[in-house]
């Protein structure tokens, strides 16, 4: 068998694309990255975890030996804005000459025990901006706890030597570890989304756990303000500052402007209570759009009564405004009233328009293509096209046997598309390009298109800032969407809703624990669905994770089983039958509740013809 | 690379794509099944590794630098994903020829990795397609050599079950 993988490995391989260009593209999401971080991508904790003996082409043994770069300093501070000369954080957040505090030494990966207390401190270098802003701490120190922190801390598994291998973002926070005498340990947690969750200490690395670990200072945190008396007086915040944790919108209290709008605005003047009040509102209810930051638009920053600041931005989104945070992940579109209120505080000291926007123009639709827009055309070098960048007029594109095919998109269908898009694209992380030969064409207001696949089924696929959106609109948009596309009177309807008792189960458990299984069989027969076995395996080809199998036939019921089991873990073909597989191993959560069989059905697509 | 000239460095970084890039591609093709998932793992840990081109003296320890953050990159987007996210049951291999044009085995081949984990799926990889020893894999993805071992052997046994290898089993 192994011989003859490694020959169907060979044969299987498609011939390589031509890679002309990549370099290029590579170099521009560098740049573009550097542009919106302020931030080196070379930050030195991003090295290797161990020298690595590779084999290059089938050839020679080669080393690849990390360059040799301290973990918290930066190969190219100074590249990005010159945030700030005041800061939100406390001194104990710095060194000596005022830069961000350093990884410590700690024997064996674990901290010391009696400590005092605890500060948190942001993330990256010192003013590394991130997302737009620059990630800070608590200004406050955790003196209750701290043993409690220390002890969950050492729990975790440190891997001598190692170091975190992570370069795409500055997402991290610093812990400082006081102890009487003033002496500290420092360690750094890296909870980026890219998916590093780990430690990096000055001798090794911490496994897992920082994102869980910043989970329990939070609550440590919580726990210690509650009922204590909040601080007096003004915190500098300007010009930019979040807090490494999440910050609920409900409870900020206070708000400043960063003045004049401009590219540092580093003087603050707090802004009027009732607007205040207003922002508050509308960030809690919120739509998870994803859209890009403006870099040149007004910023606002708003804190809780600890001085947790979360910075946003006021920048046009569509056909309007809207103030967007939360590295763009959130935007609240704001109304005329609170526009008015907000031009007032920042075109009164720009003295002048807020940020003018360009003209919007109308492309011709090209009639010469050799293929239609590509998905990263809307994120090439020095264009980054947006939905809130967008007009509404496009075009039809497809890809056939005979060449590119190309019509006028009707301008009340664009509009109707633009708004639906904006306002229901939900944007995933962590997703590699998908794209299909049937797209839909709108124009930003430069001139640049995004394109937007047509993957089937109402189901619609686009990458506004590079960063992967999917859409499902309405039965009635998706028709004409789809007449569009087939250049006649397309109809889409939904199918009828899947009984759950169509949908047949076996339940299995590699721990042997029967009653586990037992209950989760339960759960799942109370949801609806027809449990046909329940039983022990012993089955270890099943990796380390918890999957609901499937055969390539039914992995709608495998979503919805596993939607009521209410679980992560990752799905995975594995049968030719009809029936789903729960798999339940060490890694599933006994105390788990199970979900509501109607909110973890998935979405079905709808049939077009 | 590292003492050159500076302005050099995005020409020297490009004609290492243009010279490298294909062959990363078809171990990151096996590890998606797709070509467009491929070129963007590619990219993804080219962009990661960019900025410390310039200190790397050899293309090839560059090259190694970026073998081993693609194949991180992968299992950690496995790590991060969550399963209601995937697309569970629809595999469709890319519509492209292989120098055989074999594209039944291709496609079976792609249905069949796709039932692995992926960490699986990238030890069977590197020990079966760019011929690793378990200790270089192991040290390549991170994990210890046991761990390497249980994965292939998991990864193989699923293979060999696998109702889409079977009949290419039987015609060997």
């Amino acid at each position: 068998m192994n011989e003859k993988l490694t020959d169907a490995f060979d044969r299987a391989v498609p011939e390589q694309p031509p890679t002309s260009g990549w370099g290029r593209k590579v170099r521009g999401r560098v740049a573009r990255r550097r542009a919106v971080t302020g931030a080196a991508l070379g930050v030195g904790a991003v090295a290797l975890a161990v020298p690595l003996a590779l084999n290059l082409g089938g050839s020679d043994v080669v080393l690849a030996s990390p360059e040799p770069v301290p973990p918290t300093q930066s190969s190219e501070v100074g590249e990005g804005p010159d945030y700030p000369v005041e800061s939100h954080e406390r001194p104990e957040c710095r060194e000596a000459d005022g830069t961000r505090v350093r990884v410590t030494e700690l024997p064996g990966g674990k901290l010391p025990e009696g400590a005092e207390r605890i500060w948190l401190c942001g993330g990256g270098h010192e003013g590394a901006v991130v997302n737009d802003t620059e990630l800070v701490g608590a200004r406050d120190a955790l003196t209750v706890g701290v043993d409690r922190a220390v002890e969950a801390f050492n729990a975790l598994n440190y891997v001598e030597g190692a170091a975190v291998d992570c370069v795409s973002d500055d997402s991290t926070y610093h812990v400082v570890v006081e102890y009487p005498g003033g002496q500290t340990e420092v360690v750094q947690g890296f909870n980026t989304p890219d998916g590093c969750d780990h430690f990096q200490l000055g001798g090794g690395v911490v496994d897992g756990g920082a994102q869980g670990y910043l989970d329990l200072l939070a609550e440590l945190w919580a726990e210690q303000r509650a009922g204590q008396p909040v601080p007096e007086g003004d915190v500098q915040v300007c010009p930019a500052a979040t807090s490494v944790w999440g910050i609920d919108p409900s409870s900020l209290t206070r708000g400043y402007a960063c003045v004049p709008a401009g590219d540092e605005p580093r003087m603050q003047e707090e802004l009027p209570q009732e607007l205040v009040d207003r922002i508050v509102e509308g960030m809690s209810g919120t739509e998870r759009a994803g859209t890009a930051i403006n870099p040149t638009a007004p910023r606002l920053i708003l804190i809780n009564e600890h001085d947790d600041p979360v910075t946003l931005r006021w920048q046009t989104f569509g056909d309007g405004k809207a103030l967007v945070w939360g590295g763009g992940w959130s935007v609240w579109r704001t109304d005329a009233a609170l526009d008015a209120g907000l031009a007032e505080v920042f075109g009164a000291e720009s003295g002048g328009p807020v940020h003018p926007e360009p003209e919007a123009s109308v492309p011709p639709v090209p009639t010469d293509l050799t293929e239609c827009p590509s998905a990263s055309d809307a994120y090439e070098d020095g264009i980054n096209v947006t939905l809130g960048d967008l007009i509404p007029h496009g075009y039809v594109c497809l890809e056939t046997n005979d060449g590119v095919v190309t019509r006028p998109l009707d301008d009340a269908l664009a509009a109707d598309i633009l708004a639906d898009l904006q306002r229901n694209a939900e944007p995933r992380l962590q997703q590699p390009l998908v794209q299909s030969t049937e797209r839909l064409v709108l124009w930003s207001r430069w001139g640049d298109p995004l394109s937007i696949s047509w993957m089937g089924g109402g189901y619609l696929a686009t990458y506004p800032g590079g960063t992967w959106n999917t859409w499902f609109p309405p039965v009635e948009l998706s028709s004409r969407i789809y007449g569009a596309i087939t250049g006649g009177a397309g109809s889409c309807v939904a199918p009828e809703p899947v009984d759950p008792a169509s949908v047949t189960v076996d339940v299995y458990t590699t721990t042997g624990d029967a009653e586990v299984a037992e209950r989760v069989a339960e759960g799942l027969r109370e949801a609806g669905f027809t449990v046909r076995e329940v039983g022990l395996t012993t089955d270890s080809e099943l990796g380390g994770g918890f999957y609901v199998r499937h055969s390539p036939d039914n992995g709608y019921a495998a979503g919805w089983v596993g939607g009521v089991l209410g679980q992560s873990g990752s799905g995975a073909v594995s049968r030719t039958d009809d029936v789903v597989d729960v798999v339940l191993n060490a890694d599933y959560d006994v105390n788990a509740g199970f979900v509501p069989v109607d909110d973890a059905r998935p979405r079905q697509e709808l049939v077009c013809s | 690379m590292q003492g050159e000239a500076a302005t050099d460095r995005p020409a020297q970084f490009d004609h290492f794509v243009d010279e490298r890039g294909g062959a990363l591609w078809r171990a990151a093709w096996l590890l998606t099944g797709d070509a467009h998932h491929a070129e963007d793992l590619v990219q993804t840990a080219l962009t990661k590794t960019y900025p410390k081109f310039a200190g790397f003296d050899d293309p090839r320890r560059f090259e190694a630098y970026v073998r081993t953050t693609m194949y991180r990159t992968f299992v950690s987007w496995w790590r991060r994903r969550s399963w209601r996210g995937e697309v569970p049951s629809e595999i469709r291999p890319d519509a492209v020829r292989t120098a055989d044009d074999d594209p039944a085995l291709r496609a079976d081949l792609v249905r069949a990795l796709a039932q692995l984990p992926r960490k699986q799926r990238a030890c069977l990889v590197l020990r079966y397609f760019e011929d690793r020893p378990t200790r270089e894999v192991a040290e390549l993805l991170g994990m210890p050599e046991g761990t390497v071992t249980s994965h292939v052997s998991r990864g193989l046994a699923a293979l060999r079950a696998s109702s889409f290898l079977a009949d290419e089993e039987d015609a060997r």
